[in-house]
């Protein structure tokens, strides 16, 4: 019953704005094996919507980073396809198609905060004074306001990754890719990392594919979590988080948001024991 | 409740109590810390020469050594200033040797290291040739530069510069490849082309490799000039430090052997303060090894 593979297109539902279900971009049936034969990913089929908030849960090493950088176009696919919709094109009025943030904060370490968030700017040659005002707007809009001038090495672990995710919204990606963005984190900092997250996704439309081990999380941010099977790694289930944005911390104590959480722990303990 | 609670801490807060008296203290303590600091960094090797120089004064005073066998401390500085006149012209003479190759072995190093990361077949080709280079003796082989350059001075720079070119090329090669794998995918995934990603991640990744390539060069590139001009050992006009050790030995000047020794010593040690320095200003708010240590 649970299982299934066109991801939330048939099915959609709690959308923000179900005229907007369009994907952004669809695997299909895709493979990868790894050159030392891991089979990490088989038969992987899922579309995701644009705009949409998606979280990707499941045991570890079911192949939930290798989506990521397979979408990302970091590995090649075995089989299968990744199709965007309109064509992938790097750049599109002044946007970038992808960012990525890591699971480290994979910041330059002699580079200031500024200069950091400027890196993909420059690389995509923006001029240098337009580069460095958009780049001190994405600092504001993650609160780092006035840390410009620091250096990687004097900033704690949640201020380095508000830096990564800066420099990822910098260019107004269509997609955002993240790969256990917040793993590092104490509960508190987490917390707030997710509602700003949320803010900065409704401020820019941009579609989230969210990598985490937290079934929490995962419900307290997704339109949709994605369940994935371990061995060879594929879709197991989805489970639609149907309640409405904004969400505030008082989500968190709904009993929509404790069904969901019982509901998507309960599968993921399912595909974990075979 | 409450109350029980309070007798319950009460020894808990004696305890915190007692730490303003403490704080009083520490700062104290972080003054002398910071004298801790400096004290094996400056003070310790200075006390050592007092200690060793005076030894060496006393050592002499006292067995009545004669100063052709050796002089003592104060009458090498003596020299130094007497003879300062043609000791001043081998310094520069040295000095500019020393520093004509560092030059050219940076320029040459941090070039050949980027061309073999960028063509892995030109690597494979000639890396191998610059190891023999840096593998046979430079005494071996300085009697032969010496023979094929038409002039001493050229001789001497291409000794020195093979001595230096070394740790600057093999160092920036390595770093040149020690590069985090997801600022790699990051670079790949901005499509950065392979200039842009040389000029903002491999060559800053590189940097504290080639500084401490460029500590050891300083040093080397000095011993390269004075061992190629003892090999050489023709001296005349604008001949160098080392010239001066060779006529000086041969005509029994000993304390102006030892004011060229004291000089070739000090221009080493200059070399690698300024190096060191400049190792520090260009790392100091990123790499590691220019940290300071919060306490
Ligand atoms: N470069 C690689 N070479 C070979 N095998 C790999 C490589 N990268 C990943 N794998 C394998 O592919 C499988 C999936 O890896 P992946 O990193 O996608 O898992 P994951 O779901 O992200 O795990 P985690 O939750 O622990 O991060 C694993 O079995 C892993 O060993
Ligand atoms: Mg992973």
């Amino acid at each position: 019953m649970r299982l299934m593979n066109e991801g939330v297109l048939a099915t959609a539902t709690g959308e923000r704005n179900d005229a907007r279900q369009v994907p952004v971009v669809r695997l299909a049936h895709v493979s990868k094996r790894f050159s030392n034969g891991t089979l990490a990913l088989e038969d992987f089929t899922f579309a995701f919507p644009q705009h949409g908030f998606v979280s990707l849960l499941g045991p570890s090493g079911c192949g939930k980073s290798t989506i990521l950088k397979l979408i990302a176009g970091l590995n090649e696919p075995t089989s299968g396809a990744i199709q965007w919709m309109g064509g992938q094109s790097q750049q599109r009025d002044g946007r970038r198609d992808i960012a990525f943030v890591f699971q480290e904060p994979t910041l330059l370490p002699w580079a200031n905060a500024l200069r950091n968030v400027m890196i993909p700017l420059i690389l995509s040659r923006v001029p240098w004074a337009e580069a460095k005002s958009r780049a001190l707007e994405a600092l504001e809009q993650v609160g780092l306001a006035g840390f410009e001038s620091s250096y990687p090495r004097e900033l704690s672990g949640g201020m380095k990754m508000r830096v990564s995710i800066a420099r990822a919204i910098v260019e107004r990606p269509r997609v955002l890719l993240m790969d256990e963005p917040f793993a590092a984190l104490d509960e508190i900092t987490r917390f707030k990392m997710n509602q700003d997250l949320l803010k900065l996704w409704q401020a820019h439309e941009f579609t989230v594919l969210f990598v985490t081990h937290s079934v929490y999380e995962a419900t307290y941010l997704s339109q949709h979590v994605l369940i994935m099977a371990p061995r060879p790694g594929r879709a197991y289930a989805r489970v639609a988080v149907e309640a409405p944005y904004p969400r505030d911390e008082g989500f968190r104590g709904e009993p929509l948001y404790h069904e969901r959480c019982a509901e998507i722990s309960a599968l993921l303990a399912e595909t974990s024991h075979g | 409740m409450a109350d029980a609670r309070q007798d319950i801490q009460l020894p808990e807060f004696a305890w915190l109590e007692a730490e303003p008296t403490m704080s009083g203290a520490t700062h104290r303590e972080t003054e002398a810390s910071a004298f801790r600091q400096l004290m094996p960094r400056l003070i310790a090797p200075m006390l050592f020469a007092v200690v060793l120089f005076g030894g060496w004064e006393y050592a002499i005073r006292a067995y009545k050594i004669p100063f052709y066998v050796l002089p003592d401390p104060l009458l090498i500085l003596k020299t130094v200033v007497a003879d300062w006149g043609l000791l001043s012209q081998s310094l520069l003479t040295t000095l500019k040797v020393t520093f004509q190759a560092l030059g050219l072995a940076v320029v040459l190093g941090v070039s050949l290291a980027i061309i073999f990361n960028q063509f892995r077949w030109f690597e494979m080709a000639v890396f191998p040739w610059a190891v023999v280079l840096q593998v046979t003796p430079i005494v071996s082989i300085a009697p032969l530069i010496i023979i094929w350059a038409d002039n001493v001075r050229l001789a001497l720079l291409i000794c020195a510069w093979i001595v230096a070119f070394f740790p600057i090329l093999s160092n920036t090669m390595i770093g040149l490849n020690s590069i985090d794998q997801n600022l790699t995918n990051l670079f790949q995934l901005y499509r950065a082309s392979r200039f842009d990603t040389l000029r903002y991640l491999r060559l800053p990744a590189a940097m504290p490799y080639f500084l401490s390539g460029l500590r050891i060069s300083g040093g080397l590139s000095l011993i390269g000039a004075v061992v190629a001009e003892f090999v050489a050992g023709t001296g005349g006009q604008g001949s160098g430090l080392a010239y001066r050790i060779l006529e000086a030995s041969f005509e029994l000047k000993i304390p102006r052997l030892f004011a060229a020794l004291f000089l070739i010593s000090a221009t080493g040690l200059c070399i690698f303060a300024l190096t060191s320095l400049l190792s520090w200003l260009l790392l100091r708010h990123w790499h590691e090894s220019a940290m300071r240590k919060e306490r």
